[in-house]
């Protein structure tokens, strides 16, 4: 197999140029422009952090005569005396640890409804997803007044424990819908070898999951990089912002904004979570191609 | 260990319940006595933007200096993010000690026994008020009871852009005009402006200068039982801006979403529009702005228009620091406070940064720094000659404005749009605002 398609390849290489397909080139031609619509507003961002903030409704994505870097120094300084690079480490930090509780919570979650049997598990189950459409707001207030009760405001804690108990149902789902996948087969034949439910957990389920539990890290991490609502309510110290609060900050519509460190800021912020989609976009497309979340 | 965590949780949701009762009662904490020591922590929290948050943190070293065992740290957020947070602390009882508040939003947190009354403090000297007009004061008070000290007012007027009217033919406005006479000034300025400038920026979706127009027109916004005015007023202020509309004098209808976007972005402030209504320190951001996309001109002002030319429509608002009921810190809350209001270099330092300084000492000071940027200076005079002229009014925000403030635009949009007919939108106003200040 592996030879016919090196072959095939080699094939088309070494062949003539074919004539252009004018319906393929038709449909290449669309895609670029779809894809030039797309790029627009990054495109627009980077100019608009290399422009003067005077020139901000400029609709061009070229900074022209009012270039300038200063969007960049000033942003950097941060605000209220906090350094930009400070909050980048805090938002690393709340990613980071957001991640490991997703991961660790949801996919044990997960491996219960998939693989054990209690009663009521179609109930339990079908709970779980109806949490997905409770609006944030619902538990807004009464999650605050336990939080500050518990002392924890103005800490990392009310962004990582509750992960910790598996309540972003939507992973725990993406992961049922995984395990599901995985042959019963498996985990007789592990069963057979002496393994209760946690060595099948960790010696056959978490191995061969690891596309669905890299889309769950990838999409936690985009989450909480950009989840700008928790810091806002939790965080009063601006040591402790996270860089949407902090990209926020920058702003004002009763007063002039800094819209150049915004944007600048903007634009920094943004090259972490492209490193991350870009390290990992194979496990990505591979996980959300065999967890039934294709559309 | 099992017992402890179940009495912990059982501990934390008999808690959260009683808040929750707490908040629908609204209300119940006994206010914590001040100490009459400035000598705890203490959080300021405020909007604005890294510039405003600089100068607050120099009058925060300033109060540290002269009280060394008080300590004072900072919370900034945008101003709409602000008033989000401030609603889910107010309601989880986690306010910051020290509070920014506005006239427009303030009194539903009074109302609702989330802020402190701060007589006490103003009567046993912790606070000063001596040096802020009792009208201004005031603005502060809900029943009677102070609630709020206000320290920086603003009010709205008509701001023109002096090129673009002098390009126009068009005489410049005056403080003195009528509603009829603006429009028909607003349309000969529009006869002289280029094709894609407009001689005005759409006001109907505004709740600020639709308070101008009934205050103007001798009737109060507010009262006991909800809205103070007729439906017909409303319908007559939607017609006189679809109408204005429909003859190409104001902006189009599409761009309300630019003029609802930051100050830099709005027509007024890209050279697209002659005419808009701002706050007084929002007239050197706009000049700013015109400058930066290269169509700089000055911003002058003049009084909002009113039936009644005697009658003043020009609304002032304040801006202020309250106290939490919840706060434990009081005494340095309080001294906090009175520094920011009362001490010359904290105003020299702040610069009317949030509204023109209501100390009418500072203010003098402000004006006569060397060091005060001539925007700041040029706003100070101004708000001072208002008040000398007695060309300013004042009204009373109840609880539910924010409510009104998204129906009103909501509701013009819909109608001029088509969606709705005036008379429809003026009724569905009428509607939500029984709900909204039921």
């Amino acid at each position: 197999m592996t030879t016919h398609t090196f072959t095939a390849r080699r094939g088309r290489k070494a062949g003539p140029p074919r004539a252009t397909n004018p319906r393929q080139f038709l449909r290449h031609l669309t895609l670029i422009a779809l894809g030039v619509v797309m790029f627009y507003p990054l495109a627009w961002m980077l100019g608009a952090s290399l422009r003067d903030d005077g020139a901000i409704a400029d609709p061009g994505v070229w900074p022209g005569d009012g270039f300038t870097v200063d969007g960049y120094v000033e942003g950097w300084r941060g605000v209220s005396g906090v350094a930009f690079g400070r909050f980048m480490l805090n938002s690393f930090l709340v990613a980071a640890l957001c991640v490991v509780a997703n991961l660790i919570a949801c996919s044990l979650a997960a491996y219960a409804f998939a693989r054990v049997d209690f009663r009521l598990r179609r109930l339990w189950f079908a709970l779980m997803i109806g949490t997905l459409m409770l609006p944030h707001h619902v538990i807004l207030i009464p999650q605050y007044m336990m939080f500050r009760e518990l002392g924890w405001i103005d800490t990392y804690l009310p962004f990582v424990v509750p992960k910790l108990l598996a309540t972003d149902a939507f992973f725990v789902f993406l992961l049922v819908q995984f395990f599901r996948a995985i042959p019963r087969e498996l985990d007789d034949a592990a069963r057979l070898d002496g393994c209760g439910h946690l060595g099948i957990f960790f010696r056959v389920i978490l191995p061969l999951a690891k596309p669905a539990l890299a889309t769950t890290a990838i999409f936690t991490f985009i989450y909480s990089w950009n989840d700008f609502f928790t810091p806002l309510i939790y965080l009063t110290d601006p040591d402790l912002y996270t860089v949407p609060l902090a990209l926020r900050s920058f702003i004002d519509t009763t007063s002039s904004s800094a819209f150049g460190a915004l944007f600048a800021m903007s634009v920094v912020s943004l090259l972490p979570v492209l490193g991350v989609f870009i390290a990992f976009q194979r496990l990505l497309v591979e996980g959300i191609a065999t967890t039934g979340l294709r559309g | 260990m099992r017992t402890t965590h179940r009495r912990r949780l059982s501990a934390t949701l008999a808690s959260a319940t009683a808040t929750t009762l707490a908040l629908a009662g609204c209300g119940s904490a006994e206010p914590v006595a001040s100490t009459g020591r400035a000598d705890g922590s203490i959080t300021y929290s405020f909007w604005g933007n890294p510039a405003r948050a600089e100068k607050v943190g120099t009058v925060i070293d300033l109060f540290a200096a002269a009280h060394p065992d008080a300590d004072v740290s900072v919370e900034v957020a945008e101003y709409l993010n602000y008033i989000e947070r401030m609603t889910v602390r107010a309601a989880g009882g986690g306010l910051s000690c020290a509070i920014g508040m506005q006239s427009t939003f303030y009194t539903r947190y009074a109302e609702q026994d989330v802020l402190r009354p701060l007589d006490d403090l103003i009567e046993s000297g912790e606070i000063d008020v001596s040096q802020i007009p009792d009208e201004v004061l005031e603005a502060g008070r809900v029943d009677g009871t102070q609630y709020m000290i206000p320290t920086g007012t603003f009010a709205r007027l008509l701001g023109y852009n002096v090129d673009l009217v002098a390009e126009s033919g068009a005489p410049p406005p005056t403080d003195d005009m009528t509603w009829d006479a603006y429009a028909d000034w607003l349309r000969e300025v529009q006869a002289g402006l280029p094709e894609g400038v407009h001689a005005t920026e759409i006001e109907a979706p505004n709740m600020f200068s639709f308070t101008s127009w009934v205050i103007g027109h001798g009737e109060e916004m507010f009262d006991e039982g909800g809205l103070a005015f007729d439906q017909e007023l409303l319908e007559e202020w939607f017609r006189f801006w679809l109408d204005l509309t429909d003859e190409g004098v104001t902006v189009p209808v599409d761009m309300l979403a630019e003029q609802n976007a930051a100050l830099e972005l709005t027509p007024l402030a890209q050279g697209a529009a002659a005419v808009g209504t701002r706050d007084i320190p929002q007239l050197h951001i706009t000049e700013q702005a015109l400058d930066g996309a290269g169509r700089g001109s000055e911003i002058a002002e003049v009084s909002i228009p009113s039936p009644d030319p005697g009658r003043s429509a020009n609304v002032l608002g304040t801006n202020g620091i309250s106290i939490p009921t919840g706060c434990d810190q009081v005494g340095t809350a309080a001294a906090f406070i009175d520094f920011f209001v009362n001490d010359t270099e904290a105003a020299l330092a702040f610069q009317s940064d949030n509204g023109i300084l209501t100390n009418t000492r500072a203010q003098e000071a402000l004006v006569d720094d060397a060091d005060t940027p001539d925007s700041v200076r040029r706003n100070v005079t101004t708000l001072r000659e208002l008040t000398d002229s007695g060309d300013l009014t004042t009204t009373t925000y109840p609880s539910g404005l924010t409510t009104l403030t998204t129906e009103l635009s909501r509701l013009y949009q819909e109608a001029a749009f088509g969606q709705t007919s005036v008379e429809d939108a003026a009724s569905a106003f009428f509607t939500a605002a029984e709900r909204a200040l039921d």
